[in-house]
């Protein structure tokens, strides 16, 4: 009875060791089925360990949630955090992956932003690798984005610390602003890589606008992102003035971009000029993940008052210190004495 | 009798003349009241007047003076400069090459200084510096587009020289530097970045959003001197219209004519191009028009071609300022949305004393 009632037990265990053995993988990897931007359903194996990455955003958030390691390619205006440059080169950008470069790193998935084209996925696809679409620049796709790569790398827990510490600055910009009058929202123009370059409501850049207190002069007008007239700059007579500098902008490239624009035609006499109220960001806070401190800046530019407690410089030293273990943070608007 | 149906004839081609010069005066006088601003017609011209004679104390917001003097006024003079030299130059392009598809930009012109935006816009940043590229951007795709189209002259020159300028060996040489510099485009096109792309397609658009009273300064004395010489030698275009062998026999240095003639009007597009970007089918469109209105005499036809271009590339412009005012549309649209079915519809109603 006790040979049978140990040899039951044996039989037990070694069950037990034997289902627990095959739990591990069913735990921490598995399938995961996920539906990307453009609406393409994914199955893929977990866990994924080599990743191309074809977007500066995207990759970034990838380093954010700790998967850094698991790159393995990338675009070539992937430039943050630094570590990114020791990667392989595999694409100019979503929109041109160097096909053959890609397959040879053998990744388990690649993730692109929208410009990636429907022929590409398919050419991907027929070698067997997943591909998972995202758009970082909608602001309103952002924390949707980070749980998708979240759950794609393991990180859910990681992903989610990410989002609350967005979405507490966001929350603290809505909570300044309750009550605000319509007449107390100064009028904003903003303007992109070329003079009179604007954007419209259907920009990306307008909620923000929107959501620290502005209001977007060139909102009604038509396409995304418009080439107004010098005229209608200057009769509308913008109160505060925001120029868009390219990714890892020096201080002094900022200070030639808001000098050239000062001394404009349509924009040296408007109040946001004499009101010295003109100020220049990079785009490295405007898109995706540190798009919050963007929009601390827009807030504190809009409402000085009401945000002077607020160092938008500081969160953003906390956020890099925090997700990308960076202790100093480049300047990223001028002047920095708003 | 036969002086007086000439003289007849002169004096009502001076009429038509005239006529147009009144007609791109009227357009001016038009365009310059109309923008965003709400500025009344008596305060444009008032403020106009005030600033020309110096007579009135009237004190104009700093609004409206700034508005019609430094936005609305710089960029009707650019856009009649501009209308003018590419009017002129499709005429003398199409009498000197005797080919009615001649335009300024058929000798590759317009490929060659569009290469020399792109290399400008694309590489700059390689080639200047950052830094420089932010102070000096649209001056450095002037000076590159300019840079190109004078190089493209150069070429047109040493193949024209080689050949002994025959007008299809010219006109088939613009054709092959044509798809050379097009390559160089897509090339730089491939290469850019979003933004870059972006710049670069804005600028093959074409646009007078530029304008400054400095770019008027700076193009009206060379387009003056470019009309001047064209104007200096219709006579002997006319001639060589009538036959190679006639304007030979008249004492006329044909290839020197064509050569000369090609080389002014290249470098003319060259100026205007660098400044507007490309503006398609004002030099095409403008010489048509003009031989309905004064007829083959390219004493008048130059003078006509240029006051049509003038009047096409301001009404142009202006469209493209208030069509969807105030988003600025790229005025090569505008002028191809026009020019291309009017061109369609002389083809198909054609008189073939229009070109003969």
């Amino acid at each position: 009875m006790v040979r049978y009632s140990n040899g039951l037990c044996l039989i037990l265990v070694g069950l037990f060791l034997f289902t627990g053995l095959l739990a591990v993988p069913a735990v921490a990897g598995g399938m995961l089925t996920i539906i990307d931007y453009d609406g393409f359903k994914s199955a893929l194996d977990l866990p994924i360990q080599r990743i191309v990455c074809l977007s500066p955003s995207l990759n970034q958030i990838l380093y954010a949630l700790d998967a850094g390691e698991r790159i393995v390619g990338r675009d070539s205006k992937s430039q943050f955090p630094l570590e990114v440059l020791s990667l392989p080169v595999v694409a100019k950008s979503s929109h041109s992956p160097q096909i053959e470069a890609i397959l040879e790193l053998k990744p388990d998935l690649i993730i692109a932003d929208t410009m990636l084209g429907d022929d590409h996925r398919k050419k991907f696809n027929q070698f067997n690798i997943p591909v998972v679409v995202e758009r970082p620049s909608d602001p309103e796709r952002l924390f949707q984005t980070i749980r998708n790569l979240a759950l794609l790398v393991e990180k859910e827990e990681r992903g989610e610390e990410l989002i609350s510490f967005i979405s507490n600055y966001e929350e603290l910009i809505k909570s300044k602003l309750v009550g605000l009058n319509e007449g107390e929202r100064p009028k904003v123009y903003w303007e992109w890589n070329k003079p009179y370059k604007s954007a419209s409501a259907a920009s990306s850049v307008h909620p923000r606008i929107n959501l620290a207190g502005g209001k977007n002069i060139c909102a009604e007008l038509e396409g995304r992102y418009p080439v107004v007239s010098r005229e209608y700059v200057w009769a509308r007579n913008p109160q505060v003035i925001i120029l868009m500098a390219g990714r890892g902008s020096s201080v002094e490239e900022m200070q030639v971009v808001r000098e050239k624009a000062v001394q404009r035609t349509g924009l040296k006499e408007t109040t946001a000029v004499k009101e010295q109220r003109v100020y220049v960001i990079t785009w490295d806070v405007h898109n995706g993940l540190p798009s919050v401190i963007g929009s601390l800046y827009y807030a504190k530019w809009f409402h000085p008052a009401l945000f002077a407690d607020i160092e938008p410089a500081r969160v953003y030293a906390e956020l890099l210190s925090k997700f990308f273990k960076i202790k100093e943070a480049n300047p990223c608007v001028y002047p920095f004495n708003h | 009798m036969k002086e007086s149906i000439y003289a007849g004839l002169v004096a009502r081609r001076i009429l038509l003349l005239v006529g147009l010069l009144i007609t791109l005066v009227l357009g001016m006088l038009y365009s310059v009241t109309l923008g965003f601003a709400e500025i009344s017609i008596a305060d444009v011209y008032g403020l106009i007047l005030q600033k020309l004679t110096g007579i009135g104390d009237r004190q104009y917001s700093i609004l409206s003076a700034g508005i019609i003097l430094q936005i609305r006024l710089p960029r009707v003079f650019l856009a009649i400069i501009a209308g003018i030299s590419l009017g002129t130059n499709g005429a003398i392009m199409q009498s000197l090459l005797k080919n009615p598809l001649a335009s300024p930009y058929t000798l590759g012109i317009s490929s060659g200084a569009a290469c020399g935006a792109a290399v400008a816009i694309v590489a700059g940043n390689s080639l200047f510096g950052s830094t420089n590229m932010l102070h000096w951007d649209s001056w450095l795709t002037i000076i590159g587009a300019f840079a190109m189209g004078l190089l493209t002259i150069l070429l047109i020159n040493i193949i024209a020289s080689l050949k002994k300028s025959g007008a299809s060996t010219l006109i088939l040489a613009g054709v092959a530097l044509s798809y050379l510099f097009s390559a160089g485009i897509s090339f730089f096109k491939y290469i850019a970045d979003h933004e870059q792309l972006q710049q670069l397609t804005l600028w093959l658009m074409g646009g007078l959003y530029r304008a400054e009273w400095l770019d008027v300064l700076l193009l009206t004395p060379i387009m003056g001197l470019a009309v001047l010489y064209i104007l200096r030698r219709a006579w002997d275009i006319n001639a060589l219209n009538a036959g190679e062998e006639v304007a030979a026999n008249l004492g006329i240095n044909v290839q020197r004519l064509r050569k000369q003639g090609s080389i002014v009007a290249a470098f003319l597009t060259s100026v205007v191009v660098a400044f507007t970007g490309i503006i398609g089918f004002i030099g095409l469109v403008a010489p048509h028009i003009s031989r309905m209105i004064v007829g083959n005499d390219n004493r008048f036809l130059i003078l006509a071609s240029g006051l049509t271009g003038g009047i096409f590339l301001l009404l142009a412009d202006t469209a493209a300022r208030i069509i969807i005012d105030p988003v600025e549309l790229p005025v090569g649209i505008i002028t191809a949305l026009c020019g291309a079915p009017f061109f369609l519809y002389m083809l198909l109603k054609r008189r073939r004393e229009y070109w003969s």
